[in-house]
This record gives C-alpha cells, structure tokens and sequence, in this order.
C-alpha cells in the first residue's frame, strides 16, 4: 500500500490536527519556574527536570572527555613527547600517562556520555511528551537511574584522582587483572553505569507500551519512539552481560578465579566474547537513537512526511536484533576459530542493510521538501554525509582479509569516531537544538549555530580522514610515538580537533547566552506536528493544558507559519 | 539426620505423596466454594498450585533418581530436559504466564533465545581451540594453494 | 524497588497543588494507590509487571554469564567437572530444591490472599517463605563451611595441600590395604610405603598455575597438615582436612580451583538473590501489615512473588548442573 493510500485509510480513523488549541501564553508556571528550591530538583519526580539534569550532567563529563581528548591528540602532534614530560619524568612513565588519558578519554565518553546521552538526557524530555502522557511509567525508577549515573560519574571521577587507568575503555584481560591502576573502582563504576541504563529501558518499553494514547497505534507513533523502543530492548537484554562481566572481573583480580586470566587457568579470549556481547549492541546504543532524532529533524525541518515510515520503523527493530549475533567482528585477529570469523563476518554484512534503508529514506524524504537550513536541519544533514561515510568504512573493517591489516590501527578509531562521534554526538547535538526551545523555552542565536556547526564538521572532518589514511598506511592505535612518515597526518588530525573543540566551546557560549537573554521561544517553533509541539514552550508540569488527541506526527498540511509570532499555527483546530 | 539425607530420593518421593494428599484435601474443601474475581488480574486456585507442587516433587525425585543411573551423554540431556519441564511450570502457573498478556511470555522466551545466542556462539568458537596454530585446517589448506610463503 | 505502584501520599510533587488542569481523573472514585499519570488501576499494575518481567530477564541474562563460564569450561575440560562434582553433596542440594519448590507455592498463595485481602493470612504465607528461604540460607551455611573446613575456596584461596594430602593418605591407605592381603609370613618387604617425590599421581603438572596462594610454594613438606584440624568421621589419619574416602576416584586436575570458583560464583550469586527475596518479603510484610492490600491493589505482593520465582527457577537449573550431571 502507498503512503498516499495508509494516509486516507489513517485520515478515516484520527483527525490529523490536534483537537486543542495551545494556548499563545502560558496560563501557569512552566514546569522550570513552578517551584525554585534544591530539594525540588534533587527529589523531583517529573521526567522534565530529570533530563534537564542529565543534559548538564552529560555535557560536564563530555567536556571532561573532550579535555582528555584534547590531551591525546596534542601529544600526538609530534613523535617526541610534547605533554606528557609535564607530568612524567621516564619515557616508561610518559608512555603510561598517555595510556590513561586515552583511556579515560574512551571510558568516559563510551560509558558516561553517548551510552546515556540521547536516551536519558533528551529522551528522558521529550518521550512523554511525544506520548501526551504526564510522565514515564516509573518516574522513581526514572530518578533512581539518574542517582545510579551520578553514582557511576563519581566512580570515574575517584579514579582519575587516584591514579587514573591504563588498561583500554575495553578492559582487555590478561593486563586488566594485573595492572596495578585503579582498575576496580572502574569496574564498578561501569556496573552502577549498567543499571542506571537497564533501569532507563525498562523505564521506556513500559512507558511506549502502556501510555500511548487512545489513536496512536504502533504504527503512528513518531519514530523517535521506534527507535527509543528498540534500544531499550537493547539496553535490557545486554547491559546485565557486561554487569557480570565486570563482577567476574573483580574477583579474577581479587581472588584469582581463573576464568578470564591464563596465569590462573582462564581464557582471554573468553573475556573478549563476554565483553563485548555487550559492546557491540551498546554502539548500538548509541547510534539508533540518535537515527531517531535525525527522522525528526529531517522530516519537520523539510516540512515534508518521513519517506518510508515503515521501513525505517522495521529498520530499528531489525537493528536491535541484529547487533546481538555481530560481537565477534571485535576479535578477528584474537584468535577466535576461523568458522565464528566467517559467521560473525557474513552476518556483519547484513547488519549495515537496515541503515543503509534508513539513510535513502532520509534523503527521498528531503526530496522535494521546503527545507529550512536551521542549525538543527544543518545537524541531520551532517549526520546523513557522515554516517555514510562511517557505515561504508565497518563494511570494510567486516571483510576478515582487510581486518587482518586494519585491525587496531587508526583505520579503526577514526571508522568509530565516525560512527559515533560524527553521527551519534552530532545528531545529539541536533536533537539538543530543535528541542532547545521547548525544553527552554528561548530561541538561539540561528547564525551563531550554522557558524557552530559549520566549525564542527569541517574540524571533524580534518581530524578523522587523516587517520583513515594513515590506519590504512600501518599507524597502530594506542601508540604514543610514531613513525616520522605519519607526523604530517597527525598534525592535521590535531589541527581539526582544535577546530572542532572551537565550535563546540562556540555552541556552549550560545547556548548558554540564549538562557540569560534569548528571545522567547514560541509553542511550535519549527512547525512539527508530534504532540510536543502541541504545549507551550516549556511545559508546564503536567505535560499539557489539555491532553491533544494522537495526530499523525508527520502530516504538516495543517500547518502555517505566522511572522509575528513566528510560530507555527495549526490552521485546522476541532 | 545422616541417616535421613541418605535417601534423599525417598524423602522427596514422601514430600510429594504428602502434597499429592494435601491437593486431595484442598481440592474436596473447595469444591463447593465459588471462585473469587478479583477486579483485575487473575486468582488462582489453591488446588491448581498444590497439583503443580506435587508435580514438581515428582518431578525433582525423578532426576535425582536417573543421576543415580549411568546414561553417558543422556544424563546431561534428562536433567536439562525435567529442569526445563519443571521451569515451565513454574512459569507458567507460578508465575502466572498462562493467563497473562503474551508479551510477558514473549519477554521471558526472548531473553533465554539470546543467552542461547551466547552460550552457543561461545562455545562454537572455544570448541575449536586449538593448542597450535599449526594444525589449524584452514592454514593448511591456504599452504597447499599457494606452497609455503609464510610457513 | 522497580515496577511497584506508587501510592499518592508518597508522591512528593513539589506544586502540585491546583494543577489539575491537565486532565486528571478529577479525583472521584480513584483508588488512593493509583499514581496520577495512570488512568486506570489496570493499566499501572499490567505496567508494574511488563516492568517486572523485562527486570526478570535481566536477571535470567546475568546469571547467564555465569552459566556461560559453567558451560564454556566443563565443555573444555569435563574431567574437571567429573572430579570436581564429588564434593557435592547432592542431598543438601536436593533438599534445597524441595524447600524452594515449597517456598514459591507459599509465595503463590500469599498473591492469592493479597487478591482476596486476607491480611492475616498474608501475612502466614510470607512468614512461610521466609523461613524456607532462611532454611535455604542454612543448609548453604553447612554446605560452605563444610568446603572452607576443607579448604576448598575458589581462585587463589584454594588449599592445593589439602587434596595433596589426602590424596597420599588414601594411596598409604590402599597400600596398607593391599599389604594386608598379602602374604606376611615373608620377611618385611621392602615395599615402598614412602610417598612418592611426585606429588600424586597427577598426570599434569603437579604444581597449580602461579600466581596462586603460596601454598603452591609449599609443596616439599611432608604429610604436615593444613591447620590442626580434629580427626573427622571415618578413620583416616588426623589432621587431614579432608578426608580421604571422601576424595573423588580420578586424579586431581591441576586447574581444580576453577571448579569451585565456578561453584561459588553460581551458588553466591544465587544465594545473595535469595537473601535480597527474603528482604523482600519482610518488606511486603510491613506493608501488609497496614492493611493496603486488596482486590483493587495487590501490585507489590504480586510483582515480589515474581522475583522469589525466578530465585526458584534459577535454581531449579543450577541444582541438576551443578549436583547431579557429571
């Protein structure tokens, strides 16, 4: 059936306009002003302020990351060490250091920032609102996952006070059960991580299948609840296994258990199966919500229906299956037998198809669209280039005869930084925009943000295809010093990070100047048309004045544009 | 109490004719009883769950009993296959996933179909650890193909 | 605790006073348990036990792991298991499962008098499983000190000395034995009874891996004991933790640590879940000891009935894997 044709079915049953209409100002206190004490935001149970809260939480330790980053790639400017003689007298010692700051830089992005970041800080906002419920399902679950990271964050925080950590964010054993750094606090730290992320999905799945309303089927939700729903599927299924695989961690180090370290009869390889049957579905993680936020801007931003709503509601789903039966292409070269090799390869494959679909639907969506080249549409766009760019590289890291080469050098830091970083921060960093005025209720500064983002991607670029080529050139990962043939890639590298760190200090300055004096943002800025944007911008505590009735997210026909108010108008009301 | 213990078998075998007894009574006080609805959810019987105890007793004498029997391979299978049984009742009446919404049932299924998953692949690759690389099959060939390059 | 209902005096909604124009049930004829972003009762205990459920699996994925670690290394190495497996008693174990298999029924029964709010008899049947989970904390009690009495810890805590000794003990005994079959009117034989400077007949290596406790270190002593333990039942020598009829047939395998890590992880995982059910439990007690329970909300007895029956199930395949395959 064509889209033209669910339409008129879908046209017979919901009205595709909301029933209610939002008021211009705001009857009450918004759910920021209602109450101002600190016991109101530390015990508070509306699922609003508990993203607020995760957002800054989130973006403190992405600053901490990014710092740490910073460090790395400075270091790397040259094969002589530049930084690290600052805090280290010994080449051993310098080479130790820079194997904590790489590897706190990973740990901390990884497991503190994109893991939680568009789930529990912009989902967290934004899914009961999608939903014209008041809340999540489990709102004290919900605060108890945001103490549970908190938690987490001040393990992390110990350990780079007592000493840092040198083992890798991927913990490899045998060096993770004797090095001496602070290995178990980490540990520990990820497990609380864990459950602060299961208690988060399992929050979602009960919220998305118990508080749609009445007329929203599973087929017209908007498809940042697909792609929500498919991850917390996710998050629940593997995060226990990294859970146990920490456990059994600490007791390999404390007492010598013998399942992970050969020195006691265990096997390595079998801690790189149990790591990463988690890891894999947790990039997962990271990337499929972030696919939902790029539908979203996407489709409002092009005033146009999403292409292929169903494929790419499927296309989630199949993902979340998929990343569970693809661990394996972490350890190619491990030693894994040659017929796990060649089934995790073939699946591998498969696993790119979904977002292969994803991506052209996008782009047919943007097709003949009226695109509006907002700060947050400039984001999606990037997603789309720079997922592709990142999808086609694992594609290449999946052929087992390419890994051989490719395996541990700078090939792969920069395919995942491309997948992660370029795709799934970005999207975030999209997502914070186009939800910026609701959760705000200020509008940014539109010109300082295409500078913004036009900095980002030109910085990430600089940095990251450099080390395409010098991966594929023989540069491994995780060196500190190099040969001099690769100084000139890795100065452009650094170069770009700079770059890239300039226009996000630029988005944080902004942002930040929109709060104190941005102009007030009016309830349908961008004229989307899912139930958010049925509210005044922000909300008040209780989500809505009056509950609208589930539209159809992506119908923007009854939509028109008012200059004065600059907001768009729901044309059709009743 | 040595003494006792070292006929478990028949201990569990007493426990379960004492529930098959219990049923018997509880079933003949209710008969004549109505059942409560409660306003959602569902109620169930004290009969039904004293049946299913004397069932799992039953069925818990019974593995212990074949462990006692030699079966090569097949004890491994046995025991899986009554523990599997006695789960299923325990999930399924205990727990109450016969009268509930499928997608409980669905959730409980979904999570063993993924340990499966990797407990399967786990062991597919450490079965075929080799002590040395050198009797790997797939080198061999590769030297046969193209003679000895790297050896 | 995750999926319970969440009971409108314990609502701390800073502010919520007067803000009920968001289309709230308008407060007539709604249960004072029902939490106000649910519209029916129904729907927030149908959403108490998806969230109990999805909580389940993640329980049934954790042990998973260690299930994992059980399959993957008795797979690679079943002689350890079929050595190992002898120390198990499986009469406690099976004793066990009966207590457990009664405590979940107790449990049943205690949803179904929470449904009818019967509060007393709740409170009988919770008391109940309570004490079979404390009678299932007990005979692991004498399960584990038994295993320390014989210095059979997991890991690096494990007496390599003590099996080493028993093991000599038992080959002195059966050497003892076939000399009294023999025919003694010859003089004294020179049979050597001493020990052999091979430790054991072990056909690996006989020291453990390094990095293990330093009793490694101290294989060159002779038949001196781990700690002047008191002579046990049945005749053998004293001083021997353990007792050498009690030694399996085989061989020791030099990697034998790991099957009591194994057993330890299995079991202490199991047995920390058990304890937290029976917290549970004295917390659903003090709940229903206010009377809240009743046909129109039983949320909490029901959805802690289903984590003491994944306990059950749990160790309803740990009892056949680890006590009764070989």
């Amino acid at each position: 059936m064509s889209q033209p044709e669910m339409d008129a079915q879908s046209d017979s049953q919901a009205p595709t306009a909301p029933t209610v209409a939002v008021p211009v100002e705001a009857i009450g206190p918004s759910y920021l002003t209602i109450t101002k004490t600190f016991t109101s935001w530390a015990l508070t149970l509306d699922h609003k302020r508990i993203g607020v809260m995760y957002l800054i939480g989130v973006l403190i330790m992405f600053l901490i990351g990014g710092v740490f980053a910073l460090l790395v790639r400075t270091e790397l400017f040259s094969p002589l060490a530049l930084i690290t003689p600052l805090f280290a007298d010994t080449i051993e010692a310098q080479a130790d250091m820079y194997n904590k700051w790489f590897t706190t830089h990973g740990a901390i992005m990884v497991f503190l920032v994109i893991i939680p970041g568009v789930p529990a800080a912009l989902g967290n906002f934004v899914l009961p609102l999608l939903l014209g419920a008041k809340d999540v399902a489990f709102p004290k679950l919900n605060l108890g996952s945001f103490y549970l990271w908190v938690t987490g964050a001040g393990f992390f925080l110990y350990v780079l006070f007592t000493g840092g950590l040198d083992t890798g964010w991927t913990f490899y054993t045998p060096y993770s059960a004797e090095s001496g750094t602070a290995v178990i606090p980490a540990l520990m730290g990820v497990f609380i991580l864990g459950f602060s992320s299961i208690f988060t999905g399992l929050n979602f799945i009960v919220t998305i299948h118990k508080m749609r309303p009445p007329g929203m089927t599973w087929f017209k939700m908007p498809l940042f609840l697909w792609a929500t729903y498919a991850t917390a599927v996710m998050q629940v299924l593997a995060t226990p296994v990294i859970g146990i695989t920490v456990l059994l961690l600490i007791l390999e180090r404390t007492l010598g258990i013998g399942i992970f370290d050969p020195r006691n009869g265990g096997d390595p390889v079998l801690f790189q199966h149990f790591f990463w049957f988690y890891s894999h579905p947790a990039v997962y993680i990271m990337i499929v919500p972030p696919m939902g936020i790029v539908s979203e801007l996407i489709a409002v931003h092009s005033h146009k229906r999403i292409f292929g709503y169903t494929y790419i509601a499927f296309s989630s789903v199949a993902i979340a299956i998929f990343s569970f039966l693809v661990w394996g292409h972490h350890m190619f070269t491990s030693g894994q037998s040659t017929t796990m090799n060649i089934i995790f390869s073939g699946i591998t494959f498969s696993v790119g198809l979904p977002s292969a679909i994803k991506i052209f639907n996008w782009i047919a969506t943007m097709y003949k669209g009226a695109i509006s080249l907002n700060t947050a549409m400039l984001y999606g766009i990037s997603f789309i280039f720079l997922f592709t760019i990142g999808g086609l590289t694992g594609l290449f890291l999946a052929v087992l005869s390419i890994d051989t080469h490719l395996h541990d050098t700078y090939f792969v830091v920069a395919h995942f930084h491309y997948v992660m970083m370029g795709s799934g921060l970005i999207a975030f960093i999209g997502g914070l925009h186009h939800w910026w005025p609701k959760m705000t209720g200020k509008m940014f500064s539109e010109y300082w943000g295409r500078i913004a983002c036009g900095l980002v991607f030109v910085g990430f670029n600089l940095t990251f295809i450099p080390q395409f080529v010098m991966g594929s050139l023989g540069m491994p990962r995780r060196y500190y010093t190099y040969a001099d043939k690769f100084e000139g890639y890795h100065q452009l590298s650094t170069l770009g990070s700079y770059v890239m760190a300039a226009g996000f200090f630029l988005t944080a300055y902004y942002l930040i100047q929109s709060l104190v004096s941005g102009k007030k943002a009016p309830a349908n800025p961008w004229g989307g048309n899912s139930l958010e944007w049925h509210t005044t911008s922000p909300p008040p505590l209780l989500n809505f004045y009056e509950v609208p009735d589930a539209t159809d997210p992506y119908d923007f026909e009854n939509l028109e544009y008012d200059p004065v108010t600059e907001n768009y108008e729901t044309t059709k009301v009743g | 109490m040595e003494s006792i213990l070292n006929n478990v078998d028949l201990l569990i075998l007493f426990a379960a004719f004492m529930s098959l007894i219990a049923t018997g009574v509880v079933f003949t006080k209710m008969r004549n009883q109505p059942s409560p609805h409660p306003e959602f959810g569902h109620m169930t019987g004290p009969t039904l769950l004293l049946v299913i105890l004397t069932l799992l007793l039953f069925l818990t004498w019974l593995t212990v009993a074949v462990s006692y029997v030699d079966l090569g391979g097949l004890n491994v299978v046995v025991a899986m296959g009554v523990a599997t049984i006695k789960g299923s009742l325990v999930a399924l009446y205990f727990m109450h996933l016969r009268w509930d919404r499928p997608y409980n049932a669905i959730i409980l299924v979904g999570s063993l179909l993924f340990l499966g998953i990797f407990l399967g692949f786990a062991l597919l690759d450490t079965g075929e650890y080799n002590p040395s690389l050198i009797d790997d099959p797939f080198l061999k060939i590769n030297a046969e193909q193209f003679g000895n390059e790297q050896g | 605790m995750s999926g319970d209902a969440h009971p409108n005096e314990s609502n701390q909604h800073a502010g919520h006073d007067g803000d009920h124009a968001g289309g709230h049930g308008d407060g007539h004829g709604h249960s004072p348990y029902q939490a106000h972003h649910f519209d029916t009762m129904k729907q927030q205990f149908e959403a108490g036990k998806l969230g109990m459920w999805l909580f389940l699996a993640t329980e049934v994925l954790l042990f998973g792991g260690l299930f994992c670690f059980y399959t993957v290394t008795k797979s690679n190495d079943p002689e350890l298991f079929k050595w190992g497996h002898h120390f198990l008693d499986k009469r406690w174990g099976a004793t066990n499962t009966m207590v457990l298999l009664f405590s979940s029924l107790t449990m049943a029964l205690a949803v179904r008098e929470a449904q009818l709010g019967r509060k007393n008899r709740i409170l009988f049947y919770l008391a109940v499983t309570f004490l079979c989970g404390a009678g299932f904390m007990g005979i692991k009690y004498i399960e584990y000190s038994k295993k320390f009495h014989e210095g059979l810890f997991p890991g690096a805590y494990f007496v390599y000395e003590n099996v080493i000794d028993s093991e000599e003990a038992r080959i002195h005994e059966q050497e003892e034995a076939q000399l009294a079959h023999a025919d003694l009117d010859l003089p004294v034989a020179s049979v050597v009874t001493e020990v052999p400077k091979a430790r054991g007949l072990v056909l690996q290596p006989a020291t453990p891996p390094t990095g293990l406790s330093s009793s490694a270190q101290e294989l060159e002593h002779g038949e001196e004991t781990a700690g002047g333990h008191e002579a046990d039942e049945g005749g053998h020598a004293p001083g021997l933790a353990i007792a050498p009829s009690h030694l399996p047939p085989g061989p020791r395998p030099a990697n034998a640590h790991v099957f009591f890590s194994i057993y330890f992880c299995l079991t202490g995982l199991h047995g920390i879940h058990v304890l937290i059910g029976m917290g549970v439990m004295v917390w659903l007690a003090a709940l229903a000891m206010q009377g809240r329970f009743g046909p129109g909300y039983f949320t909490p007895v029901d959805l802690g009935g289903l984590y003491w029956h994944l306990v059950d199930l749990i160790w309803i395949y740990l009892f056949p894997l680890l006590y009764l395959v070989e």
